[in-house]
């Protein structure tokens, strides 16, 4: 499973075009996108993830499952955290060994919120339940966008440890945007997008 | 306000309006303006007719029901179908157009001359006039559907049913609730325009023969049972509203 980007760029309303850098991404391997606001880093996970198909380009993914925490959360509001995370999941059975849901939740501090409507948790726990919605799928490659941006020190210090230990049992690719340092998981290498226009 | 505070200041206004009726119906002809008393026991000799209930009030309300009903489905299909292929909504839209403006007495003359005075002419009179508001209800919901919910469900791969279960539903059925409350209400008075220019029977008709007959007693007390019939649905359809935003609050 891989991923490449070459020569992509990106029209936007027919006016401007934003030219992303190559990109290359092997299973198992984690990459961060750097640059200043604007640069496309948004973008280009919007593209790999297939949510932005309009590109002139190269693209080849080759990853069959994406997993993806999101910087606004992006949670069913009337659906509880559980139900959130399970809408997810592939039906009719588990392809891997799934850990227990409750174990999740519990490792993210989430316990007592798993039954609770999206709509009740706060920020810092919706973006937990979010990130866990995106690792417990068991995804091939997860992207993470700014997932720790409105996170408390604590709360990213147990995220960053739930995909740690997440990645450690199942190998997947991480493709991160991250404007602070410390709020990125570690990677093996970075994609600087700073002159990509 | 409190709930107390208002149901204490209705209740007020509703003894003021009897009382003032009461005053005024001292002054005119009962054939005019008949008492309150005089309605009260007209509406008492209805209720405990069980010709009247069976033959005229329920024939009414399945007319009323089944044309609602109609209009519903008919609705917000049509509504879902223009929200999913957009090339629709400009070929519905002229249709739209002309049943959003043309007013309920005018299409009855027309049903009435194209199927004579029958119940289809009071069902399809209520299920032409309501079914733009479905339809309008069923497109703007599936409008509001959260883009960035449905981005979240496609990058996951999430089954369709489940996204149609879980974020589309939802969507147009709150957008459809109130539609259903406003539906309700117009489709009672749609149902009595049309039973009383077409004579079919039912509640519209009882009060044109009531009228016919210098009857105004019987006349008040039918207009009367069809505001309880509107306040009833709406009420009761406001409550469900409300239950179910509440759920989901």
């Amino acid at each position: 499973m891989s991923l490449a980007l070459r020569d992509v760029s990106v029209r936007f309303d027919g006016q401007s075009t934003l030219y992303l850098p190559d990109l290359s991404l092997e299973a198992g391997q984690s990459l961060d996108l750097i640059g200043p606001s604007g640069a496309g880093k948004t973008t280009m996970l919007m593209v790999v993830a297939g949510l932005i198909t309009r590109i002139s380009g190269h693209m080849e993914n080759r990853f069959q499952r994406i997993g993806f925490a999101f910087q606004d959360g992006r949670l069913i509001p009337h659906l509880s955290a559980r139900e959130n995370v399970l809408l997810c999941c592939r039906s009719g059975g588990k392809a891997r060994s799934l850990p227990s849901l409750d174990e999740a939740f519990g490792a993210l501090d989430l316990s007592r919120q798993a039954d609770q409507r999206a709509e009740a948790l706060s920020g810092g726990e919706a973006q937990r339940v979010n990130l866990l919605r995106a690792v417990y799928l068991q995804p091939d490659l997860l992207i993470l966008d700014e997932v720790g941006a409105n996170v408390d020190d604590p709360n990213w210090a147990l995220m960053a440890d739930f995909i740690e230990r997440s990645h450690a049992d199942n190998p997947f690719a991480i493709l991160q945007v991250a404007h602070h340092a410390s709020r990125r998981v570690p990677s093996d290498d970075r994609l600087d997008l700073t002159f990509s226009k | 306000m409190t709930k107390l505070r208002s149901i204490a200041l209705a209740g007020f206004s509703t003894g003021c309006l009897i009382a003032l009726w009461s005053h005024l119906a001292t002054q005119y002809d009962p054939v005019t303006l008949p008492s309150p008393s005089a309605t009260a026991s007209a509406l008492f000799e209805l209720l405990g007719d069980p010709e009247f209930l069976l033959d005229t009030l329920l024939t009414s309300i399945g007319r009323i029901l089944l044309g609602v009903l109609i209009a519903f489905v008919a609705g917000t299909l049509l509504g879902l179908l223009a929200g999913l292929a957009p090339v629709l909504r400009p070929m519905l839209f002229p249709i739209r157009l002309v049943l959003s403006s043309m007013p309920a007495a005018v299409l009855i003359v027309l049903l009435l001359i194209w199927t004579g005075p029958t119940t289809a002419t009071t069902v399809i009179a209520a299920s032409v006039m309501l079914a733009p508001l479905f339809y309008i209800a069923a497109l703007d919901g599936l409008e509001g559907v959260d883009r960035r919910l449905m981005e979240m469900a496609q990058v996951h791969r999430v089954p369709w049913p489940r996204r149609i279960r879980a974020i589309i539903a939802p969507a147009v059925t709150i957008a459809l609730l109130p539609a259903m409350r406003t539906g309700a209400a117009n489709g009672i008075r749609v149902t009595i325009l049309a039973e009383i220019l077409a004579g079919t029977g039912g509640l519209g008709d009882q009060i044109s023969t009531a009228r016919q007959y210098l009857q105004t007693d019987q006349v008040f007390a039918l207009i009367i049972l069809v505001i309880a019939l509107v306040i009833a649905l709406e009420s009761g359809l406001g409550l469900l509203i409300s239950q179910m935003r509440g759920g989901r609050s």
